[in-house]
């Protein structure tokens, strides 16, 4: 073997024998707070205040055509028999689905002990909130009355109403509600120890906020104790629901007779796509949050290698299960079956299908090379294109099922109006409302997490102990 | 918790496994009794005893590719836990090439089988008569198990090269290969599921059925991994090698992927049941009428509820002989599920399992530990050149 030949060798045993550091090992303990904490307590910049007016105006506009709706009524909204079904539930499935890459990392990845995460839980998990209070208004408003919302809690009642217990509407409202509730909890207990850590720097009044907001964390070593030991239980409880929550919402499709909604392989395939847009969402915020805070020393590129790699999988389950529903309806023969699948892509709503499936099968597939994963503008390209991509999927489930019904008298195209547009428009304002705020009071990196991956100090104890 | 943990500097190569011919001799012994009453069972009843034959087919077969899907997960996923127990799956694809043997023969018992060999019964369109033609469906089942074995030859190959080159790029170029082969194995193990076993009933269709089958697949492997790894951790060298911690990751597995399978499981029926279609719903009805529902309600208790509350505690996870329990539950619930699937498209009341499906058992189990006695016996029973080797066996990525 050549000297060049081994050296090489040598390196990529190197590489593959151990975890690869995350974090480069210049960075100190020191280091991590300061640099997380920095956008914290550092007054916003004009960038922060430019994209904070945007989303509050969108939300605005959003809350605009919510007093619109509740004054003129939901046929603002292009619903028309037999698409009783339009984006309202297009968006809420929308935002589940992006709702879901938070606990995935938070819960699934740490029970599998990839320890990457623990650079991107926090705001993961903090999108996956946010994406879940935008989804929980769009079946509250969709139902028209929105306040008889209440009436789908099942409680002994004067009404002597009871919920429809047989109705995959009524697991969602559990489903989501439970989702919202461990996801938040399981984000918020890990806040604290880094809300802690702000509390020490701030002084005034700010001291006495993240004082309250962090519980009179001490860091003892029996706090830590039940925290680890709480952190690991909401683990195990919150990986279901990783499954369950969208499986769930499949099933609102999925137990109807509609060919194109009624088919077994929906719960497992909307989880794929559903992780797949969570990590669509990541990708799209980490890439331009990692810039603007200069945190890149915390989420590297082989962070969002590693994120890339995640979303090109789901990419290819969420094309597979595309292609299992076309295989099974000219499998089973059935008319009705084969009619939605032969109309889907050659029929009017042709152009919806396959903006999905360029958005979320064919381009993703460039993530198979390293150089576009390690290229940040291709990947935040890429991400925004699965964002539109699986928004076009609950499109194209939702309308082209339903807009030929089994009667050709009971066919109709829908148009999406400019108030559904401009609601989505107000979804978004939502979202980054929230997440800006996020991104200005909190510590966007869970900084007592990432300092247990660094390589520093462990080396620096065990070279102190070497030499006493 | 202070743990006494051995610290690996080096590994020694455990070398192959020493095959005592007198075991060899009692696994080929079972293996012909195991077929001569298949042979029997198939002069008095041939239906039957096809029957059995595909149930226990498709539960090695699931096994066999399985260990090849095992090895690719981890190489893909750069893995370490799996390291010191990687060879030992890699060896349930020794049995690939006999499967390949064994399609062959079931080639005899495909007009017993499949309803749709009787051109007078079902009456198809042009395209899925063609599709559903005994040549075409020979021929994709061995290009699907051609494409298994070339992909386990190369990646496996690769494997075991390393042992004595100690190249690390064999580990890299096998991350690109398993790559490739788990997107082809999604596709074909699929279309061989529809083939082998929903074909059966050919009008009946599940989009979520090679999902299904894909759950016990992988449950069926990592229970025979765990039982395999119990066993040589008890007899061989490998005792001294594999720790604890990676057994208890084993049986972590084994419970996680439970909940998986009774997920799709509930999934798949439940959605039957609600839309209570009569061209999905005969299926399940047959399945669930007669005394049949007593069978499928054990599928739950022991594919999930046994794996998950006993695996639950920590303590029991990584137990030998708990865990051996719960793996043999975990196997049987596989059998039962292929078996309830398979016996009632011929069978109204159920049957009970006799002398016709053990002999069938004991004969595919026989040649499935043949192959597994062979391969074992030919290569080291540790990846000993692999890069993360020591790493994995020092408990580095539990730190």
């Amino acid at each position: 073997m050549s000297t060049d030949r081994r050296d090489s060798a040598i390196a990529v045993h190197d590489e593959l024998s151990a975890e690869p550091a995350l974090i480069p090992e210049h960075i100190e303990l020191r280091d991590v707070t300061r640099d997380v904490a920095r956008p914290v307590e550092a007054r916003p910049g004009p960038l922060w205040y430019l994209a904070f007016g945007l989303s509050a105006a969108a939300l605005g506009l959003g809350i605009w055509v919510v007093y619109n709706m509740f004054s003129r009524g939901l046929g603002l909204f292009g619903y028309n028999h037999p698409v009783m079904w339009g984006t309202l539930i297009t968006n809420f499935v929308f935002w589940v689905g992006i709702g879901h890459a938070g606990t995935l990392i938070s819960a699934i990845l740490f029970l599998l002990r990839q320890r990457w995460r623990t650079s991107i839980n926090r705001t993961a998990e903090a999108m996956t909130i946010f994406a879940v209070i935008c989804a929980a208004l769009f079946p509250i408003l969709h139902i028209g009355r929105p306040w008889l919302a209440f009436w789908l809690i099942p409680y002994p009642n004067e009404r002597l109403l009871w919920v429809n217990f047989r109705s995959p509407l009524v697991w969602d409202v559990f489903a989501v509600s439970t989702y919202f509730l461990t996801s938040l909890m399981f984000w918020y207990q890990g806040l604290i120890p880094d809300l802690a850590t702000i509390r020490d720097r701030a002084s005034g009044w700010k001291k006495k906020i993240y004082g309250i907001l962090s519980f009179g964390w001490q860091g003892t070593a029996r706090q830590w104790n039940h925290y680890e030991r709480a952190y690991a239980q909401f683990a195990w409880i919150a990986t279901p629901l990783v499954l369950s929550v969208h499986s769930i919402v499949s099933f609102d499709f999925a137990v109807s007779l509609i060919p194109g909604w009624h088919t077994t392989i929906f719960p497992p395939y909307f989880v794929a796509g559903a992780i797949f847009s969570g990590f669509g969402m990541v990708l799209s915020l980490m890439v331009i949050m990692r810039k603007v805070f200069r945190l890149e020393e915390y989420v590297t590129l082989r962070h969002v290698d590693l994120m890339c790699k995640v979303t090109l999988a789901t990419s290819m389950m969420v094309g597979f299960a595309y292609t299992t529903e076309f295989f099974m309806a000219w499998w089973s023969e059935d008319p009705f079956e084969r009619f939605i699948f032969a109309n889907r892509p050659t029929g009017e709503y042709a152009w919806a299908f396959w903006t999905m499936v360029i958005c979320n099968v064919v381009i993703p597939q460039l993530f198979w090379f390293r150089r576009i994963r390690y290229n940040m503008l291709a990947v935040f390209i890429i991400s925004i294109f699965v964002n539109i991509g699986m928004w076009f999927e609950r499109y194209n489930i939702i309308i082209t099922s339903l807009y030929k019904d089994f009667v050709p008298s009971n066919w109709m195209y829908f148009t999406p109006t400019i108030w559904d547009i401009a609601l989505l428009i107000g979804s978004f304002g939502l979202f980054f409302t929230l997440f800006f705020l996020f991104a200005k009071f909190f510590p966007t990196i869970a900084i007592a997490e990432v300092k247990t991956v660094l390589k520093y100090p462990y080396r620096k104890t065990v070279e102190q102990v070497e030499r006493v | 918790m202070a743990m006494e943990q051995k610290v690996f500097t080096a590994v020694a190569d455990p070398g192959p496994l020493a095959v005592s011919d007198r075991l060899r001799r009692f696994v080929l012994g079972i293996t012909t009794v195991g077929f001569v009453l298949f042979l029997l069972g198939l002069a008095l009843n041939a239906q039957r005893a096809w029957a059995a034959f595909l149930v226990n087919y498709f539960f090695f077969l699931s096994i066999g590719v399985g260990g090849i899907f095992f090895a690719a997960l981890h190489y893909v996923s750069g893995a370490f836990w799996s390291t010191p127990v990687r060879r030992l799956a890699e060896g349930f694809a020794a049995y690939l090439p006999i499967a390949a043997a064994l399609l062959l023969a079931l080639l005899a018992g495909l007009g017993q089988l499949y309803g749709w060999t009787d051109h007078d019964r079902f009456h198809f369109g042009p395209s899925k008569a063609a599709y559903l033609s005994t040549p075409f469906f020979m021929g994709r089942l061995l290009f699907y198990l051609g494409l298994w074995m070339l992909f386990g030859w190369l990646i496996i190959g690769n494997s075991v090269r390393q042992d004595r080159l100690r190249d690390p790029e064999l580990t890299r170029r096998n991350a690109r290969l398993s790559a490739a082969f788990l997107v082809l194995f999604g596709i074909t193990f699929y279309l061989a599921s529809v083939d082998l076993l929903m074909s059966l009933e050919p009008t009946w269709f599940s989009t979520m059925f090679g999902v299904y089958t894909f759950a016990g697949l992988f449950l069926s492997t990592m229970a025979t991994l765990a039982l395999i790894t119990l066993t040589v951790r008890r007899h061989t060298a490998l005792g001294e090698i594999i720790q604890d911690f990676h057994v208890r990751d084993i049986g972590t597995w084994l419970m996680a992927f439970s909940c998986f399978m009774m997920y799709i499981g509930f999934s798949q029926f439940m959605l039957i049941w609600y839309a209570n279609l009569p061209l999905e719903a005969f299926f399940m009805i047959k399945r669930t009428e007669n005394g049949w529902q007593y069978l499928l309600a054990a599928l739950p208790v022991l594919k999930w509820v046994l794996p998950f509350i006993v695996l639950m505690p920590d303590a029991f996870r990584g137990h030998p002989k708990v865990l051996r329990a719960v793996a043999v539950g975990v196997l049987l619930g596989q059998w039962l599920d292929l078996f309830w699937i398979v016996y009632p498209s011929f069978y109204e009341h159920p049957v009970v399992p006799t002398w016709i499906e053990l002999g069938t058992f004991l004969g595919f189990a026989g040649l499935f530990g043949l192959a597994l006695l062979n391969f074992y016996g030919r290569f080291s029973m540790l990846a000993v050149g692999d890069p993360k080797l020591l790493y994995s066996l020092n408990g580095g990525y539990l730190k």
